[in-house]
């Protein structure tokens, strides 16, 4: 009775309503950046793969953090050493899966494909027919949709009705029959961004739609696009989303910004591999590999830190647990560390002083202050080590 | 029967003058006046009666008939009202009333229309029936019942102030004792439970002749008697845990955030004083409310900490959050390492929480009509509805878009 | 249990002969189709041996009429002889699963027809005004 009452009184607002769908025509207006050429064979290609996957980072609290469940009770078990060990290499691989980006394609067109054209056919229906085959266990992609128009053609759906047939007889949870009114009208989305939600826009949108469709395309641009001028890059680190946006600004050169961030926040192996990406993609003829394997010979992936981190829970329990280690857990770095900074700066300073770099003085302001930092850090390092008579290895 | 009959006997001792006089040790130096009588006190017509009535017994057997009846005389017949024995002028009953030189006569004043209505709510304010009113936050478990109820913090003690502290009763009654001269002797019990609401709290058990006395008495000793109990995250229990008193067994499960007090309304009331916000209880066995409450404390006392578990046990104890989908959290790891190829036997963390006990569930009685045609028949019928409320949902929605 | 489900609980017979056909749910004016396997003799409300589809005649919000197959169970069927009542063969072969049904072509020019009759008069009835 309540849900009837309702109705009523929305049919009374719908004449409003469609006067304010007129205004808003399409998703959203258009982004200014688009991929010009098929981004798909750079991206999945496996070292940029593994270059976006070290700047994401791995942050196991940022990827396990709260959400708001249904369910949202506590199991509490008894572990041993071994069940609690496989538990966390467990938890790491179940973040790399959380972890996993979103591909980026190319705008698939549509093409006409007719299986058959019969003009007897001709008015045999006021309305055309839609055919969807649902035997069981095909993939979306598998599935065939097929159209009989009233002039008797029959012929292959097109994407839209495709992707409408099977959100109609397989849904998939979040998706909507109709476009979010997020994505429709340009005040919420512009409300959005503003309050800088775009780990919820660019879930919701991964959700809504597939990345071939030109809307995912618009939207993600304009999301990275307010991002580079919102500065905000932390929110998305640690998501799937921080390795399409650094894909998506090496590509349309203006990884300046992202490439501060970095500096400015001491992630200087990150800052390397986006320069090196970079290059990649407008094979710019620099040497980059062998920085690369210099820093990989001296760091470890995130993941690994990520279970190192985690392992840590049983260095604990060992009480002499070593005065060097102590000595890296207050400064927050280890010889390694230095070293790989060394070698990271080097490249740095290299690709600020090419013609590449567009905002040279801010970026090297970064540097000096990083080195100015790391020189003191280096400093206390050595002579704590010295007091506490540990050997340099 | 026997002791209303005693009581009022001693009464009437105190009272008569007469027996009074027969002790000459307590002679009194003056002779008393009494000037109430039943002569005075009875309308005529109670004191005719005792003439003249006849018991329904008499009646039955025809007697007060006839010639012999006792007749009421009317005494004020024959009489004036103003002359009487002795011969007096009463101004405005017997002879005129002068205001100066002026007779006064009788006449109307000015009518007073607020003196009815002022009578008039009087006589409503003493109404027979008073309803107790309060404010539905000061409610308790039941109407204006004590149990539940909210007596304030206990009372100051030698500059120790107990602010922060509230008190609630869980227990108001009447009891009763045999003594050797007074027979039944009547007393209030007052269970009352005191907590700052951080963990802090204490319960006593007060009885007192008076009910305002006992409620005093037992929120001030609760108060001598605070337990500190530690919460987990200041919210809720540390474990699952069994504990018993008596015929009373209560099982308390440890729950998330935003669950609530799901329990008996004593545990209710006990966990919000603690300080307590996210409980199951299940009672088996007695209700009786002062073992509830004495079982209860026991368990919350006899709670263990996560890295006292894991001592125990030498095993490692982790909490998998469902809101964190997949994120293990080590709670407590053992102090000593394990020794290899020891052979720990992984126990379940619940049954060793709650010692191997499990709540009862009982079996489930399904209403008596669902094998019945009829409602058979109304499934069938309403089969055809089953998606008809999310499809106007949808509908709806759609209109929004 | 009400009504019996669409995965099927209908009993048959090994060499009974089994029909593809229409079952008319939905509810007054408002026609919806399941298609189904089931046994010949039996009338359409009774249980059925298998669901392969459904068909909504009436055209929805963008004039399309929906219809679903289970082109494999389809299949698994007529090849093991099921017969196809009219109006699911119309439609199977108006899918491209099967020949097109005489009866399709028959309505079609029949339709064609009626539109044709019906502009011819309307072209008389503006030249006579």
């Amino acid at each position: 009775m309540h849900l009837l009452r309702q109705l009523r009184q929305v049919n009374g607002l719908r004449s409003l309503r469609q006067a304010t769908r007129q205004v808003a025509t399409g998703p959203t207006k258009p982004a200014t950046l688009q991929y010009e050429r098929d981004p798909q064979p750079l991206f999945t290609d496996a070292e940029t793969q593994r270059l976006l996957q070290s700047m994401t980072q791995l942050n196991l609290d940022r990827v396990f953090r709260k959400r708001t469940v249904p369910d949202n009770s506590v199991e509490t078990k008894f572990m041993t050493d071994e069940q609690l060990d496989s538990e966390f290499q467990q938890m790491v691989e179940r973040a790399k899966q959380r972890l996993q980006m979103p591909p980026i394609v190319t705008i698939k067109k549509d093409e006409e494909r007719i299986i058959a054209k019969d003009p007897a056919l001709k008015d045999f229906a006021s309305t055309k027919y839609v055919f969807t085959d649902i035997t069981f266990g095909l993939r979306q992609s598998e599935r065939k949709v097929v159209v009989r128009e009233t002039d008797g053609t029959l012929a292959y759906a097109t994407l839209e009705t495709t992707k409408r047939m099977n959100q109609l007889y397989f849904p998939l949870e979040g998706r909507q029959s109709y476009n979010p009114r997020m994505f429709l009208l340009e005040e919420l989305f512009a409300k959005c961004l503003a309050e800088h939600k775009y780990e919820f826009v660019l879930d919701r949108l991964l959700v809504q739609y597939e990345p071939h469709e030109p809307e995912f395309h618009n939207i993600s641009a304009r999301v990275f696009e307010h991002l580079n001028e919102s500065k905000q890059f932390d929110l998305l680190r640690s998501t799937r989303h921080f390795g399409p946006m650094a894909f998506f600004y090496a590509w349309h050169r203006c990884i300046d910004d992202l490439l501060y961030d970095m500096i400015r926040r001491d992630y200087l192996s990150n800052a390397v591999e986006l320069i090196a990406l970079s290059y990649k993609i407008h094979k710019v003829p620099v040497e980059y590999l062998p920085t690369l394997a210099q820093l990989d010979a001296l760091q470890i992936t995130p993941a690994q830190r990520a279970l190192a981190e985690l392992r840590s829970v049983f260095r604990n329990r060992e009480e002499n647990q070593g005065i060097e280690q102590e000595i890296h857990t207050a400064i927050g770095k280890t010889e390694q560390d230095f070293a790989a900074d060394e070698v990271s700066l080097k490249f740095i300073e290299q690709y600020i002083a090419s013609e590449h770099a567009l905002k040279k003085v801010q970026l090297e302001l970064a540097v000096q202050t990083l080195k100015e930092v790391n020189r003191e850090k280096l400093l206390l390092f050595q002579g704590l080590k010295k007091a506490h008579g540990v050997q340099a290895s | 029967m026997a002791r209303l009959l005693f009581q009022t006997l001693s009464l009437s001792i105190l009272k008569n003058d007469k027996i009074w006089l027969v002790h000459p040790t307590h002679m009194l130096p003056y002779t008393s006046l009494r000037n109430t009588s039943f002569f005075n006190r009875l309308p005529a017509e109670d004191i005719w009666r005792g003439v003249t009535a006849v018991s329904n017994a008499g009646k039955k057997r025809g007697r007060g008939k006839g010639s012999g009846k006792k007749v009421a005389k009317d005494l004020n017949r024959g009489q004036t009202i103003g002359f009487g024995k002795k011969s007096c002028l009463w101004p405005g009953l017997n002879s005129p009333v002068f205001r100066g030189n002026e007779l006064i006569h009788q006449q109307k004043t000015v009518e007073g229309t607020d003196r009815e209505y002022g009578i008039n709510k009087l006589r409503d304010s003493m109404g027979n029936f008073r309803l107790m009113k309060l404010n539905p936050i000061d409610r308790g478990w039941s109407g204006s019942k004590m149990p539940g109820r909210s007596i304030g913090p206990p009372d100051t003690v030698s500059e120790e102030e107990f602010t922060s502290f509230d008190t609630r009763v869980l227990e108001n009654k009447i009891v009763f004792i045999m003594k050797g001269n007074m027979g039944r002797k009547r007393r209030y019990s007052v269970l009352s439970v005191t907590g700052n609401g951080n963990g802090l709290a204490g319960f006593a058990t007060v009885k007192a002749p008076e009910v305002r006395t006992a409620l005093r008495m037992s929120k001030n000793r609760a108060a001598q008697k605070l337990i500190n109990i530690s919460l987990c995250e200041n919210r809720t229990i540390y474990h699952d845990f069994f504990t018993a008193f008596g015929k009373t067994k209560i099982y308390c499960f440890q729950k998330p955030d935003g669950y609530g007090l799901i329990c008996h309304r004593a545990i209710k009331t006990i966990c919000k004083v603690i300080g307590i916000k996210d409980l199951h209880a299940k009672i088996e066995g007695s209700t009786n409310l002062q073992h509830i409450v004495k079982a209860f404390f026991i368990g919350l006392m006899r709670q263990k900490s996560f890295q006292n578990i894991a001592t125990e046990t030498d095993l490692n104890i982790v909490q998998q959050q469902k809101s964190k989908i997949g994120y293990t959290e080590v709670k407590g790891i053992p102090l000593s390492k394990p020794a290899p190829f020891s052979n720990i036997q992984v126990i379940d963390y619940m049954h060793y929480t709650l010692g191997n006990k499990i709540v009862l569930k009982k079996k489930e009685v399904s209403p008596f009509y669902i094998y019945t045609k009829g409602h058979e028949l109304k499934q069938i019928k309403n089969e055809r509805f089953r998606n008809q409320i999310n499809v106007r949902l949808n509908k709806l929605v759609k209109l929004y878009v | 249990m009400p009504l019996s489900p669409a995965s099927g609980i209908g009993r048959f017979y090994a060499k009974s002969a089994k029909i593809i056909r229409f079952v008319r749910l939905g509810c007054t004016n408002r026609p919806f189709y399941h298609i189904v396997v089931m046994e010949r003799r039996k009338n359409q409300h009774q249980p059925v041996i298998e669901q392969v589809g459904s068909y909504d005649p009436l055209p929805n919000d963008s004039n399309e009429r929906l219809v679903a197959l289970n082109t494999e169970r389809i299949r698994h069927w007529l090849g093991k002889g099921a017969h196809l009542s009219t109006p699911a063969a119309e439609l199977l072969g108006i899918a491209g699963l099967l020949p097109i049904h005489p009866r399709t072509y028959m309505s079609a020019w029949r339709n064609r027809r009626a539109a044709a009759e019906a502009e011819a008069s309307a072209e008389k009835a503006e030249s006579n005004s």
